[in-house]
């Protein structure tokens, strides 16, 4: 049984949060995601076998990683449900793990002290990395009694040996700061290390593809710049500049000692020294101070292309939303006041994250206090006027036709934090039978629905929703 | 927008008590211009920032204007307190290269020719 490696990329890190949208292990470091460096990692310690553990912006980092076949490795998922503790992922199944383990757990990075080139067998030992309060960053152990220790209680296992043993330094990222640090290490003195050979004939540069770089501009070495950027005349970039992939930096700026994230513009004659800057954001990550500028002349998120499917798909939900409420028009107004006047049934304001960031109410169907649904709101429910408020909400632009449960404001926050790609809307997997999710349903179901949308699917969905649900609703209670 | 003028001496202290942005710096362009023309004497201008959090390249703008209608008048316009986001903006806009910035009023009615 091969020895095996675990890596976490599901932890929320409040550090990241203040860098945007990106999920921390595809933030840049240098002139590829985090994550990549954690692979590396995987290959110089002889280890193909690896399980990644997934939470906070799932989808992106299995889109960005797929099954690891470009590094050479093997990469299974898992889910790590919110607030769970990342060790009870190993046990779950410790006899996984007999053969060894790597255990990623924090985002630290794996430092090369020397060059040199992947190990031909997995080093045998215990290797152990903690933080300054006992916690285990990162181990790895081929000894099955110290992994038995260890999954039992993390936090009083023994000590290792340390992971310079084996030529590397890791270093916890806990902070803006030390994600700007290593990010100048990784371009500075390491820059021969870790940095992407690129485009360029200048040593020390790392120029992504489809870079518009004009012949009026500066590049003073060492800088990294992503895919798809669009640098301006006269422009000086560099020393030590970090440019992700989708910028655009405007003519005549100056960029130096800086990190300039993914989907940035800044604007013309701008001077970024010391400073990371991602969307509208400026960041100084010495004092940590965080400038929102409400100025697109300045720096702003660089527009993100509508997917043309996603267009194709609002398009289709909103003619259809309008159609459904031309037809359900008339039976609303007369049978929503008797459903009323019986108590039968009421709507019920909620608080919910609806399209373009926005929070806003959202009528959903209850029972009158102390009652079940039945009789007339059966059937209110079965024509499915109790979707009525909500098309209405499709119709003005503030929900989608087919997409995933509008997630409540402010008690869901956290779960709205975790979904990156948010498509509230009326008709959704579970809108059929939203009393019978399983607890972390709403979230697999929003993040697969991110993943998979299509027309197809949205067309099913409707129909799914649309025909079964009448079923569904008469024969519950039955 | 709100905003305060005091003289003191030949120094009138400008006080804006709002954000300075596209929508506010039209007013305080005015009411400067207004002040200006009323006050005697006044030579020199000591803008100060301390109720502002947040500047765009408008309110910068608006700075430079009034900077060169003093400028015109021979005398010279000075910033004084600062907040941290905003000295982020002078940073990255190179501002900090066009105007005279202090941490006080006080000390920027001192230095003043």
């Amino acid at each position: 049984m091969p020895v095996k490696a675990v890596l976490h990329t599901g932890l929320i890190q409040p550090w990241a949060a203040t860098l945007g949208d990106i999920p921390w292990p595809l933030l840049p470091v240098g002139n590829r995601p985090f994550l990549e460096y954690w692979f590396e990692a995987c290959i110089d310690l002889g280890i193909k076998d690896v399980r990644l553990v997934l939470g906070e912006g799932a989808e992106f980092v299995e889109a960005y990683a797929g099954d690891g076949e470009k590094w050479g490795l093997a990469l299974t998922y898992s889910f790590l449900k919110d607030g769970q503790d990342p060790d009870a992922f190993l046990r779950r199944n410790p006899g996984q793990w007999a053969a060894g383990l790597f255990y990623l757990r924090t985002p630290v990075f794996f430092h090369r002290l020397s060059d040199g080139g992947p190990q031909a067998v997995v080093p045998s030992g215990v290797f152990v990395d903690r933080s300054l309060d006992g916690a285990v960053n990162c181990l790895l152990s081929d000894s099955p009694d110290f992994l038995k220790a260890y999954i039992e209680d993390p936090r009083a296992c023994r000590e290792g040996r340390p992971f310079a043993d084996l030529n590397f330094r890791p270093s916890l990222i806990s902070s803006v700061k030390e994600y700007y640090d290593l990010n100048m290490s990784v371009v500075g003195e390491d820059a021969s290390r870790y940095l992407n050979a690129g485009y360029s004939l200048k040593s020390d540069v790392s120029i992504g593809f489809n870079v518009i770089l004009p012949p009026s501009v500066t590049v003073t070495p060492p800088v990294a710049i992503g895919n798809n950027c669009r640098i301006g005349a006269m422009t000086s970039v560099g020393p030590l500049a970090v440019v992700g992939n989708h910028a655009i930096i405007d003519r005549q700026a100056d960029l130096s000692e800086c990190v300039i994230l993914d989907g940035t513009y800044v604007g013309r004659g701008l001077e970024i020294h010391g400073k990371i800057v991602v969307g509208s954001r400026l960041i100084d990550p010495e004092s940590g101070l965080v400038a929102e500028i409400n100025d697109p002349l300045l720096v702003a998120h660089v527009r993100p292309m509508v997917k043309s499917g996603d267009a194709i798909r609002a398009v289709f939900g909103w003619v259809c939303a309008v159609l459904i409420v031309i037809l359900q028009a008339v039976p609303f107004a007369v049978l929503y006041p008797v459903v009323k006047l019986f108590r039968k049934g009421r709507f019920r304001r909620a608080s919910v994250h609806l399209t373009g960031g926005r929070v806003g109410p959202l009528l959903e169907f209850v029972p009158c206090s102390g009652r079940k649904v039945t009789g007339l709101g059966k059937l209110f429910q079965a024509l499915n006027l109790d979707l009525f408020p909500g098309l209405c909400k499709v119709v003005t632009g503030h929900l989608w036709l087919c997409g995933a449960r509008p997630i409540s404001s402010p008690c869901e926050n956290s779960f709205r934090a975790q979904v990156k790609e948010y498509f509230p809307a009326v008709l959704t997997y579970d809108s059929d039978d939203r009393e019978h999710v399983e607890p972390g349903g709403h979230l697999a179901n929003t993040l697969y629905y991110a993943r998979f949308r299509s027309l197809l699917g949205d067309s099913r969905m409707m129909l799914a929703v649309l025909l079964n649900r009448p079923l569904i609703v008469l024969s519950a209670g039955e | 927008m709100n905003v305060q003028f005091e003289q003191r001496g030949t120094v009138g202290v400008v006080t804006p008590q709002e954000d300075m942005t596209a929508d506010s710096v039209d007013s305080l362009k005015n009411q400067f211009v207004d002040w200006l023309s009323r006050a005697g004497g006044v030579k020199n201008v000591v803008v100060n920032l301390s109720m502002v959090e947040f500047m765009d390249s408008s309110g910068l703008g608006t700075l430079i204007a009034l900077l060169k209608r003093v400028s015109e008048r021979g005398g010279d316009l000075k910033i004084a307190c600062l907040p941290k986001k905003v000295r982020m903006v002078f940073e990255i806009t190179r501002a900090y290269k066009i105007f005279e910035i202090t941490d006080s009023v006080d000390e920027a009615v001192r230095i003043c020719p």
